[in-house]
């Protein structure tokens, strides 16, 4: 007996009677509707933690700014302090 | 409101407001409040993570007490700068679920289904490519369909996904963009009036808030007015000024029972209208669609780049063919065919264009179309008007000199009386200084003419009352001077601007206005001789005097002093004729002939609302920085699409080769083509001048 084919033709049966009802039930569609409200925090979620990532990228790049303002002033006033 | 500091360096602050959930709304009320504080250059919150990233200039004390008494109920949001930030939220959220959706797919989904998928997903761009085609024109479209079918059909399933995820990408890229440049375009145009003349119960002229004016309220309009609310003509006749409608610069003119639109001009003629509708949006909405159908937003680059990409598809196709022919290998011959110049192209100079145009917003400049960056970079010769441009637009009342037996008061009164209906600067000094001095007027005079560039006429208490320039007052009107104040006459100091006021044909009064220049005028005027700007030039009205010291002081190349607004059109036009481009600034009335004229014409924001409306640049700082600015983007825009241009041919020339040697297979070419693609067009998107500007 080809198992493999009596088993698609069982899950092909189940598929068509009972299983599309359960599928599209209203338990179902409230499965749904939770599954969707999910992806669309993970949405927002991940947007959030994108826009996180671009202020704290521009925090380091004010903070390096910062850096080498500092250095420049420090050379530029040892060079006076060397001509004074 | 409470906030906590998140991170602090020099000039920069990132905050984060209140404890809880921040509506796009509130983002918006907080952004606006905190732009309107001094000594904070910029602002731009993130209702996401709830944070605000503050540059500010002069003391962070201030910054934090604003932070500390803010409340969201006190203030109201705007729904022109809603509508942006909603696009921004569309936009990250499309391409959230755009990536999202194709890495499901890919790890998810049985292949069977998968490439079912793709196989649907093909349809739409096959079925679009063979509508093209059936045009007889091959064009990127048919160049799309047929990568996406060939690949569909040669069983290449994951090459075919992958292009539409990049295509689907790379749309998503280009529209947004361009909605969100006509958003910001049409947000800046809007509508910034606050005051209309209404004609009350009792027949009297009232000046109200256009927010108290009521529909079938009867506003009264006339030259150099901006129409403040839509209505229809009761009486009079006029010439409007429609281009920020219709794009026509060709007046329109209307009579009784024509109806005009919030935010035209008056160009002549007076009228009283009835008001139909009181709402604001109407306008906004307007002038998207006007920007949206008008061909200006593109520049002559731009169009040129986008003929050259369809002209350049057939090609591809032959060399498709080929390719195939000498190697008989279909492999290499697809690597060709997936790889072209034409999409590439066709994304990213629109792109740089309309990304270039929206940080001209951000600088606050206002430009209409991107011809003019384009003009702009290529521009030799700047014309400049003096009074409003290089002075400030703001010119003080020094003194008063009566004449006759006059009290110096009255005849400042008198002034302020005719000066106040027109918005030309020195009549807004004669104003101001008269409000200063506590010295109210009821209406007595009667029909006021305006006459360009030379004054003002009208009839007081039976008598001919005329104020204005020299040239007008004594040589036109023939005014004469009292005989024994002659030496009184001849004694007041040269360098005041004067304003003479005659009554019944003897001078009454003169008025002396000081028109300090810019302080950063002679630097900008450096600055753009350093970026190739060959010749600077200032035309003025005034007399030769005052020109001549301000020409000095600032530095411009050549001058012209008592030039009429004709012979102001009439010198760029010359400059046309010897193949210069021209920028021309100007804030006044008499600008607006040689403004349209010039290739640029760019207008200061605090002059006529005539000049704004025709000005196809209106800088809004109320300093000549601005200039630099401008300058300096539209050269970068000029470099950036140069640079786009060799990048996408010289890369792409390169996958073609080293598809057709088989060196690479054609699916990384398709791959690489299209990432290159995107990530030129992203690049594209980033602002030309650093953050520190």
């Amino acid at each position: 007996m080809n198992w493999t084919k009596t088993r698609f033709l069982a899950y092909g049966f189940l598929l068509g009677s009972a299983g599309l009802k359960v599928l599209t039930s209203k338990d179902a569609k409230k499965v749904y509707t939770k599954i969707t409200a999910a992806g669309m925090r993970c949405a927002d979620e991940t947007l959030r933690v994108v826009d996180e990532l671009r202020e704290n990228a521009g925090d380091i790049a004010a903070d390096a700014r910062q850096i080498n303002e500092d250095r420049k002033r420090e050379e530029t006033e040892k060079v006076i302090e060397d001509a004074a | 409101m409470k906030c906590v500091i998140q991170h602090m360096s020099a000039g920069r602050m990132r905050v984060h407001v209140g404890t809880s959930f921040m509506t796009p709304e509130q983002a918006c009320i907080l952004e606006k409040y905190l732009l309107g504080i001094r000594g904070i250059r910029s602002a731009r919150v993130s209702e996401r993570t709830g944070n605000v990233v503050i540059l500010w200039n002069e003391d962070s004390e201030v910054i934090l007490h604003a932070l500390s008494v803010f409340h969201y109920e006190d203030h109201e949001a705007e729904a022109a700068d809603l509508s942006g930030r909603k696009l921004t939220r569309d936009f990250e959220e499309k391409v959230f679920w755009h990536c999202t959706k194709r890495v499901f797919k890919k790890l998810f989904l049985p292949a069977a289904v998968r490439n079912a998928v793709t196989v649907m997903n093909a349809v739409p761009y096959v079925w679009k490519g063979l509508k093209t085609l059936v045009k007889g024109r091959i064009e990127v479209p048919v160049l799309d369909g047929t990568t996406i079918g060939v690949s569909v059909f040669t069983g290449d399933f994951s090459t075919a996904s992958s292009i539409m995820f990049l295509l689907g990408l790379s749309e998503i890229l280009e529209d947004y963009t361009h909605r969100k440049s006509v958003d910001d375009l049409a947000r800046s145009m809007a509508l910034n009036i606050d005051k209309v003349w209404i004609l009350s119960a009792s027949g009297e002229q009232i000046l109200v808030n256009v927010s108290d004016v009521h529909e079938g309220d009867i506003m009264l309009v006339h030259s150099s007015n901006t129409i403040p609310l839509d209505g229809i003509v009761e009486s009079g006749e006029m010439t409007v000024n429609q281009s920020s409608m219709t794009g026509e610069s060709v007046p329109s003119p209307k009579e009784p029972g024509s109806p005009v639109y919030a935010g035209t001009v008056v160009e002549e003629g007076e009228c009283r209208i009835r008001v139909t509708s009181t709402a604001g949006s109407g306008r906004y909405d307007r002038i998207v669609k006007m920007i949206e159908e008008s061909e200006k937003m593109k520049s002559e680059t731009e169009a040129k780049a986008i003929h050259l990409a369809d002209k350049l598809v057939p090609y591809s196709f032959a060399g498709t063919i080929i390719t195939y022919l000498l190697t008989r290998n279909t492999a290499r011959a697809l690597a060709v065919l997936m790889v072209d110049y034409s999409c590439a192209l066709k994304l990213s100079i629109p792109i740089s264009v309309l990304s270039a145009m929206r940080e001209c917003a951000r600088h606050r400049i206002s430009v209409k179309g991107g011809q003019f960056l384009e003009n702009i970079a290529e521009a030799e010769t700047v014309v400049f008007d003096k009074t409003g441009t290089l002075t400030y637009s703001r010119p003080k009342v020094a003194m008063v000199v009566p004449f006759g037996k006059n009290d110096e008061n009255e005849m400042l009164r008198l002034a302020a009386c005719l000066e106040e209906h027109y918005p030309h600067s020195m009549a807004n000094a004669v104003v101001a200084e008269a409000e200063n001095r506590g010295l109210m007027h009821a209406e007595r005079h009667t029909k006021v003419e305006y006459i360009v560039a030379h004054g003002i006429a009208s009839t007081i208490d039976g008598k001919k009352a005329v104020i204005g320039s020299w040239h007008f007052v004594f040589e036109d009107e023939g005014v004469k001077i009292p005989a024994r104040e002659k030496k009184k006459f001849e004694q007041i100091p040269d360098k005041y601007s004067h304003l003479y006021l005659a009554v019944g044909g003897k001078l009454a009064a003169v008025i002396c206005i000081e028109d300090p220049i810019r302080p950063e005028a002679p630097a900008v005027i450096a600055a753009l001789k350093e970026r190739g700007v060959h010749s600077t030039v200032m035309m003025t009205g005034d007399s030769s005097r005052t020109a001549a010291s301000v020409a000095s002081l600032t530095g411009v190349d050549h001058w012209q002093a008592e030039v009429l607004p004709e012979d102001k059109a009439a010198f760029v036009k010359k400059e046309h004729e010897s193949g210069k481009k021209v920028i021309m600034l100007g804030d006044g009335i008499n600008d607006s002939p040689a403004l349209s004229e010039a290739d640029c014409g760019i207008a200061v924001s605090d002059g006529a609302a005539i000049a704004r409306e025709i000005a196809d640049v209106t800088i809004s700082e109320d300093n000549l920085n601005a200039l630099i600015v401008l300058k300096d983007i539209s050269d970068r825009l000029d470099q950036r699409i140069h640079r786009n241009y060799r990048f996408i041919m010289t890369f792409n020339t390169a996958l073609i080769v080293s598809g057709a040697a088989g060196i690479l297979p054609a699916a990384s070419a398709a791959w690489l083509h299209n990432l290159s693609t995107l990530a030129v067009s992203l690049h594209s998107m980033t602002d030309l001048l650093g953050e520190n500007c």
